[in-house]
């Protein structure tokens, strides 16, 4: 008999049993349970609150049953010893590779009857939302997936082990030590079973996690279906022992040879993924602006760019043309900085090519390439071709996919991701513009002036924009935009939002909490100076996004600050209403003034941005509100920081894992720029009065700001009057 | 009896189900101390009292699933036709159950001494520390409540569907997934995951001493309690079956 033979009869069999029904069923009772239990993630999305903890659930909870399941089937014709007259009749390898297939297709069964059963409560749940696409999508790669997987590794256990305890035991710990461990915190392509989704964008597409979630789920069966291959030669034969049996089914000489190419074709893949850069861990005190860039002799005079996006494959190409002039009066090595997943293709300076060597040296999520400029009276041109698919800094891993990159309906990139960052001394008034081709369903929002259409085609389906930025540098978010002009304080301001979010935009006010969060500022530290030409522009960006940002006239939220749960209710605490106003206050605080401090590195914007943030909510919703929401969550995260182990004890910093310092590192920073700053200012208005420390912070940023000097640490003390040690947390 | 005992040890200790889990006990043990327990837990040393309990806290589901794999052996189709004969000789039913039991029960104190072993080798060898006394508080929490109440459980489980042990199994590395750090109420805490991550953070001081609040000691003796009822329902009715 063939495989499909076996197939079907097993098929049939299986469809007969009341057990696999019953586990059918749980496979459903496990996908619903979150929404049957009220079970949500706080301020996070409504496709995460659906279609992500049910696709979580349903795929834990289905692959624990059909391993269950699975065990349960293989190892009843060897419990009731009907084994030696089936296997007398049939292959045994092709008998045990059609009840396999069998299950599987009562997998596929379960998921379907799940993704049936629950769309009608998806369509009330999610009302405008749903997109039919990603809702079958979804539960394709996340809940069927982690069933199959389940299935096929528990299957080989079992045909190497012939034991289903302990099948059952290797399975657990290798489906939820992956699940739980600290080691694999940060590694989507390893979790196979409980794919570590925390959100899923409603308004901006998810590609990220399907592409990353596709790619782990190719190399988890390759895998796994390689051992299983392999474990057919443990079939046992002739009442042999694993090795014995091993010999015996060796005379199928093609099988090893799959399992190897297989499995190793499944560990390439996880070795050599396209996702992430080779950067190493981030060093926290360079990073954050302790060394000073050398003087490299070439002055910027400008830069032209035409770029054109492709979204849909994740990729752009284009010229970055930079005016410079040589002022060494010899030739000058120069380097240029670039996404680690772009190539440079050719380098023209005054339209003639010259030679240049990619280092490769992947660092901070970008890459080198150098070349040399020859000595000339005046100003040169240095045209830069590039190209290619953008690759995330690893420092986003676990944490930041999806939040900048080029996708089908989102497109976020600055710095070296948008173009090559050539390092020059850099002159005033310099503008970097030029042109940005998109599909066209996107509209751009850059830094800078406000985007215009410049041309249409039609049969690329792509519409080409205008970019306009004052500086040497420039941010583009990308997204199928509504633009809406809003007034307050004076200041123009433009609203960029997702269109699929209108309605709800204009039912929880979103714009007019963000005019008085300006008004609040203007009336602190006195008016942006923003022009009708360069507004200041508010934009709703993907949930990937963590927070949001701030850079030039752009302050950037990621979209759940939006939802109507997040903006319309205060107990939620400071999470979201604290990234909205934030990420505006940025506008005073680390654009227009900045703090920074080369003996006390931890004293920068975020530091004042999160005081300003929480002197705006005292304002508006009450000094207890405040406290709880704010004071205290700075209280909690510094006494974490300064009670934790490795804090108190950094000589044993040596023996952790590289990872591990990173991450310690990192969230120490966190702590200290954020949350021991506020505190440390908030401790100042303890002492003197909350009203001196505001004047106090509101002098400090009108002499920056006019005067274009930084604000340090002692700066701060001097004007309040304070000692370090008054207000020092230690 | 004692021969029986030794006939009972040899039996279940030189399975293969027993050398297999105990070679992936050790290996398991040692993944988790230098992945989690490393870091330490609520911002305590690694070697802390509080760490080892966590450490506990997340490897005991495992070491259960070990001996409810052993537990399914004592309820499985061979064990049962194997029963048929030993029931016909004049051994009582409940002592033979109780022999099964100790030789089960001294096949997961052995896998128990390899854990713990393995958290004395990792603290002296990276930390350079090997304070054995400090540790005895934490493996009495952990330990005796969870191992009689999931014996407890298997044991009736067994007694009435062997298959439902695998599911109890299911459910104890869910739970043990589950409960580290979400804070149950103590009753619920089974192995003291939550308790061990967030009660040392609301005592005053750095690294305080081991200690167990009043409620969450009431809760350990209740789930003890709870688990000896269970064990001693289920060696009755076998008895009573066996007679019957």
């Amino acid at each position: 008999m063939s495989i499909l033979s076996f197939y079907r009869v097993e098929l049939g069999r299986l469809l007969r049993a009341k057990m696999t029904w019953l586990i059918i069923a749980l496979t459903l009772a496990a996908a619903a349970a979150p929404i049957v239990t009220g079970f949500e993630y706080s301020s996070s999305t409504q496709f995460m609150n659906f279609m992500g903890v049910t696709n979580l659930s349903g795929g834990a909870g289905g692959g624990i049953l059909f391993v269950l399941l699975t065990l349960y089937e293989l190892s009843k014709m060897y419990e009731k010893h009907v084994d030696t007259i089936v296997e007398a009749v049939s292959d045994p390898a092709r008998l045990y590779c059609a009840r396999v297939l069998a299950l599987l297709t009562a997998a596929v069964l379960a998921v379907a009857l799940t993704v049936i059963c629950l769309l009608p409560y998806g369509l009330v749940k999610l009302g405008y939302v749903f997109e039919a696409g990603f809702y079958f999508s979804s539960f394709a790669l996340f809940m069927l997936c982690s069933i199959l997987l389940s299935i096929l590794l528990s299957a080989a256990l079992y045909a190497l082990t012939r034991r289903a305890s302990v099948s059952f035991i290797i399975f657990l710990l290798l489906a939820l030590a992956i699940t739980i461990s600290e080691k694999f915190s940060d590694d989507h392509l390893v979790k196979w079973l409980m794919p570590q989704i925390r959100y899923l964008s409603d308004d901006f597409g998810n590609s990220m996690m399907i592409w990353l979630y596709s790619y782990s789920r190719f190399i988890w069966f390759f895998i796994f279906g390689g051992l299983l291959v392999l474990s057919l030669l443990g079939i046992r034969r002739y009442g042999k022992g694993l090795l014995g049996s091993f010999r015996i089914n060796l005379k199928h000489a093609m099988l090893p040879v799959i399992a190897i190419l297989l499995m190793g074709a499944g560990v390439y893949a996880y070795a050599h993924q396209p996702f992430y850069d080779n950067s190493p861990p981030i060093d926290y005190d360079t990073f954050y602006g302790t060394d000073e860039e050398e003087p490299t002799d070439l002055f910027l005079l400008g830069t032209e760019l035409d770029i054109e996006i492709e979204a849909a494959r994740g990729s752009l190409r284009g010229t970055a043309v930079n005016t410079v002039e040589n002022r060494a009066g010899r030739p000058v090595l120069s380097t240029v900085a670039v996404n680690t997943g772009y190539t440079v293709e050719e380098i023209l300076i005054d339209g003639l090519p010259v030679p240049f060597v990619d280092l490769q040296n992947d660092t901070n999520g970008e890459k080198e390439v150098e070349f040399t400029v020859p000595a000339a009276d005046g100003a040169q041109t240095i045209a830069i071709t590039y190209g290619g698919r953008y690759k995330m800094w690893t420092l986003l891993k676990g944490w930041g996919e999806g939040s900048e990159g080029i996708f089908p309906r989102y497109v976020s990139l600055g710095g070296s991701s948008l173009y090559p960052r050539i390092y020059v001394d850099r002159d005033e008034d310099i503008r970097t513009k030029g042109r940005l081709t998109l599909p066209e369903g996107l509209t751009p929002v850059t830094s800078g002036e406000i985007n215009t259409v410049l041309s249409t085609d039609d049969r690329a389906g792509t519409k080409t924009w205008s970019m306009d930025n004052e500086g040497a540098s420039m941010v583009l978010e990308a997204a199928d935009y509504v633009q809406r002009s809003l007034t307050a304080a004076g200041l123009n301001i433009e609203f960029y939002y997702n269109r699929k979010h209108e309605a709800v935009m204009e039912e929880i006010g979103a714009a007019e909490l963000m005019e008085d969060v300006i008004s609040f500022c203007t009336e602190l530290y006195g008016p942006l100076p923003f022009s009708e030409d360069i507004p200041l522009k508010l934009i709703q960006s993907t949930a990937y996004g963590g927070g949001g940002y701030a850079s030039f006239n752009l302050s950037v939220m990621n979209e759940s600050t939006f939802s109507p749960e997040n903006l319309g209710d205060l107990e939620i605490g400071a999470s979201s209403q604290e990234v909205l106003a934030h990420e505006i206050i940025h506008q005073w605080w680390g654009l227009f003034a900045h703090c920074i401090d080369l003996e006390d590195t931890w004293w920068t914007d975020e530091g004042v941005t999160t005081f300003t943030t929480y002197l705006f909510v005292r304002d508006r919703y009450g000094e207890d509100y405040a406290n709880q929401h704010y004071v205290e969550k700075w209280e909690a995260a510094v006494a974490g920081m300064l009670e934790n182990f490795y804090y108190r004890n950094p000589q044993y910093l040596d023996i952790l894992p590289e990872q591990y310092v990173a991450a310690l590192e990192g969230r120490d920073w966190g702590v200290q720029m954020y949350d021991m700053t506020a505190l440390m200012i908030y401790n100042a208005g303890r002492l003197i009065g909350m009203d001196n420390v505001t004047e106090a912070l509101s002098e400090l940023y009108e002499t920056a700001s006019s005067n274009q000097t930084d604000v340090t640490f002692p700066d701060f003390l001097d004007k309040t009057g304070l000692d370090r040690k008054e207000i020092a947390i230690d | 009896m004692i021969k029986l005992y030794r006939y009972e040890i040899k039996h279940y200790l030189t399975d293969k189900v027993f050398i297999i889990l105990t070679v992936i006990a050790g290996v398991y043990s040692w993944f988790t101390l230098t992945s989690d327990t490393i870091l330490g837990v609520a911002n305590t040393a690694p070697f802390s009292p509080w760490s080892f309990g966590g450490y506990l806290a997340s490897v005991l589901p495992f070491c259960l699933a070990c001996l409810l794999a052993l537990i399914a052996t004592m309820h499985s189709a061979d064990a049962k036709l194997t029963e048929e004969i030993t029931a016909a000789t004049p051994t009582d039913g409940r002592r033979r159950v109780l022999l099964r039991l100790g030789a089960v029960y001294t096949g997961f104190i052995l896998l128990l001494i390899l854990v713990v072993a393995m958290a004395l080798v990792f603290y002296y060898r990276v930390f350079g520390v090997m304070n054995i006394g400090s540790l005895f508080a934490p493996l009495a929490f952990v330990v005796i409540p969870g191992l009689l109440v999931v014996t407890g459980a298997a044991m009736n489980m067994g007694r009435l569907n062997s298959g439902g042990i695998y599911a109890l199994m299911a459910l104890l590395m869910l739970y043990g997934l589950v409960s580290g750090g979400s804070g149950l109420p103590g009753a619920l805490d089974l192995f003291g995951g939550g308790f061990f991550s967030s009660f040392p953070k609301i005592i005053d001081g750095v690294d305080p001493a081991f200690s167990v609040p009043a409620d969450m000691l009431i809760s350990r003796l209740v789930l003890t309690l709870l688990g000896l009822i269970g064990m001693g329902a289920a060696v009755r009715a076998f008895g009573k079956a066996k007679r019957g």
